[in-house]
């Protein structure tokens, strides 16, 4: 890009032409942008040697604490623990205090103090040697960030705290012994991510104007979620255990075990209903759609976790090839595993639909990936059985090699249509 | 303004968060607080993610095998309340009895730890994790044994390792 007073030089020339500044106004800003541009650079270059210096002194403070680590004694590791992280909160309250031009340093400086908490905590469980309850860990972490992404309008700590979330539910949920928890397979798990998904893309979706970096943030992650978590229950009769549903049914019957689901497929259908006027805004149509997309995405991802959970038939068992042998599953997962095909390739083409219809290149070429990881997957998984002979990577190169060629065609049309449409 | 002043004071609270936590942890192992017990212990060496390589250790509490010789079966991620008694040589303390209510009625010399029953055969008290430098070998079982500082709540802290009888200097 060209400097700042080429550029001033330029738009000053067609300024002069159009008779808006005259000679003099035109000279005088050129010598104060050139004067300025000066200062900048010298004050560029004492701040990357400021940078420099102070990043190669931190590397050695770092480098001198690990290396004498285990002979530093306990108490001084708190208090030096303490003392960086009120400096580093304290840094980001004094720039802010004193309004000075560093916004980004002070965020960055408060997302450093989010994620040394939970290093604070695991410096004390090392120095006390605790490990009583590992998931209070990430509970009192996710108390701790939650508020501050609020009060700090902070993108990057409200991705935190969700990874923060995540964390402690699926380590709660997997405590023994815990009163939410959770058979310990993998849909119920996965369950959870779907949940967590569909309502961080529906409060996001409902936050995103009044609270644009919390609610933008969310929404990602939602989006995230949603796909990673409609791409693995593409696998269900992988995962799906088809033996001993009676017993799990008996270890499900007990109190508490569906709370962590429930409350989170709950707080799905909040987030859904919190978000529905402003999902697709410009088309209720597609809106709809979208909605009606998540919604079933959010029942067959429950579906398998209650037929894990022995709260659904399993039905009769069902023959598959799996990579050269016979594997089986039960007929209720098959019937998961192909709505969540049906599921994935639904919300590609709404991606593409709806990024037509507004313009919006991002969702357009997130939907002709979608659809080509779509059929790629799908051939792998459903050719499987091809895999006993080299025809299954002569077929799927060309798959590969076909899928990338179309999806690319398509992705270009598509891309065309939009700018004539402009 | 204002909410920039709420955040600043929330962090000046997980400051004092750290702070109060340490000084209470730090307060269970003082001079004269609760009672100091030794018992014996089996190691192995995993790591944590948080809090690097620590040793596993295992007391012969710590067996729900034993607490059905006692007659106590507590739920799997219930509270169990563990009587510990000196030896016949006056020691280390052993198990005495178990069960699912904090025991109000003890001989002299018994203490009383409080834990939880995390798998069918598996009690663990917090105390089962001692966090020692990267690269520290682990010492024979057989000459490791553990001093551990109870507190009125019957929370156990560990006070001291010991290899053959010596404090344990890794």
């Amino acid at each position: 890009m060209a400097s700042f007073v080429k550029r001033l030089k330029e738009l000053l020339s067609t300024a002069k032409a159009q008779g808006l500044v005259g000679d003099e106004a035109s000279e005088a800003l050129l010598r104060l942008a050139a004067e300025e541009d000066r200062k900048r650079h010298f004050v560029g270059l004492v701040a990357i040697l400021g940078w420099l210096g102070g990043g190669v002194a931190a590397i050695g403070v770092s480098l001198l604490i690990a290396a004498n680590w285990d002979d530093i004694p306990g108490l001084v590791k708190i208090v030096g623990f303490l003392v960086l992280l009120a400096g580093v909160h304290g840094g980001g309250v004094w720039i802010r205090w004193r309004n000075l031009p560093y916004e980004k340093t002070a965020h960055a400086l408060h997302f450093m103090g989010a994620g040394m908490f939970i290093a604070g905590v695991g410096l004390i469980a090392q120095v006390y040697h605790l490990h009583e309850r590992p998931p209070n860990a990430f509970l009192v972490w996710l108390i701790a960030i939650a508020p501050l992404a609020y009060l700090l309008r902070s993108g990057p700590i409200t991705a935190m705290t969700i990874f923060a979330l995540v964390l402690w539910a699926h380590m709660e949920g997997a405590f023994r012994g815990s009163p939410v928890e959770m058979p310990d397979m993998f849909l119920p798990h996965l369950m959870l991510e779907a949940g967590l998904g569909v309502a961080l893309v529906g409060f996001g979706t409902a936050l995103r104007k009044r609270e644009p970096a919390i609610g933008k943030t969310m929404l990602g992650i939602g989006v995230f979620l949603v796909a990673g978590s409609l791409y693995l229950l593409g696998f269900a009769r992988h995962w799906s255990w088809i033996e001993g549903v009676v017993g799990r049914w008996a270890m499900w019957a007990q109190a508490g075990k569906l709370i962590l689901p429930g409350v989170v497929f709950a707080s799905a259908v909040a987030g859904l209903a919190a978000g529905w006027r402003r999902l697709g805004e410009v088309s209720a149509r597609m809106r709809d759609y979208l909605v009606l997309i998540l919604a079933a995405f959010l029942l067959t991802a429950a579906a398998g976790a209650a037929l894990d959970a022995g709260l659904l038939p399993a039905g009769p068992e069902v023959p598959f090839w799996q990579f050269g042998w016979v594997e089986h599953c039960s007929f209720t997962s098959l019937v998961v595993t192909v709505v969540a095909w049906l599921l994935w390739f639904l919300l590609a083409v709404w991606c593409l639909g709806y990024g037509t219809m507004t313009g919006k290149k991002a969702l357009v070429n997130l939907g002709v990936v979608g659809v080509g990881l779509g059929v790629i997957t799908r051939f792998f998984d459903l050719m499987s059985g091809l895999a006993g002979t080299g025809w299954m990577f002569l077929i799927g190169g060309l798959v590969l090699v076909a899928t990338g060629w179309a999806m690319e065609r398509w992705r270009r049309y598509l891309l065309a249509k939009m700018e004539k449409a402009k | 303004m204002m909410r920039w002043k709420i955040a600043a004071a929330y962090m000046a609270l997980h400051v004092v968060f750290f702070a109060g936590w340490a000084a209470r942890e730090q307060s269970r192992l003082l001079p004269g607080e609760g009672e100091s017990i030794l018992v014996r212990t089996a190691p192995v060496d995993p790591r944590d993610l948080l809090s690097g390589q620590y040793m596993r250790l295992s007391y012969e509490f710590s067996t729900p095998r034993r607490m059905k010789q006692v007659g106590a079966a507590p739920e799997v991620g219930g509270v169990v309340w563990v009587v510990l008694a000196p030896d016949d040589e006056k020691k280390f303390h052993v198990p005495k009895r178990y069960s699912g209510e904090r025991p109000r009625e003890f001989a002299p010399g018994e203490v009383v730890l409080r834990g939880r029953l995390a798998k069918e055969w598996l009690c663990e008290f917090g105390i089962e994790r001692f966090f020692v430098p990267e690269g520290t070998e682990t010492p024979n079982r057989r000459d490791v044994t553990v001093r551990l500082r109870i507190g009125k709540d019957g929370r156990p802290r560990i006070e001291q390792v010991y290899v053959k009888g010596q404090p344990w200097r890794y």
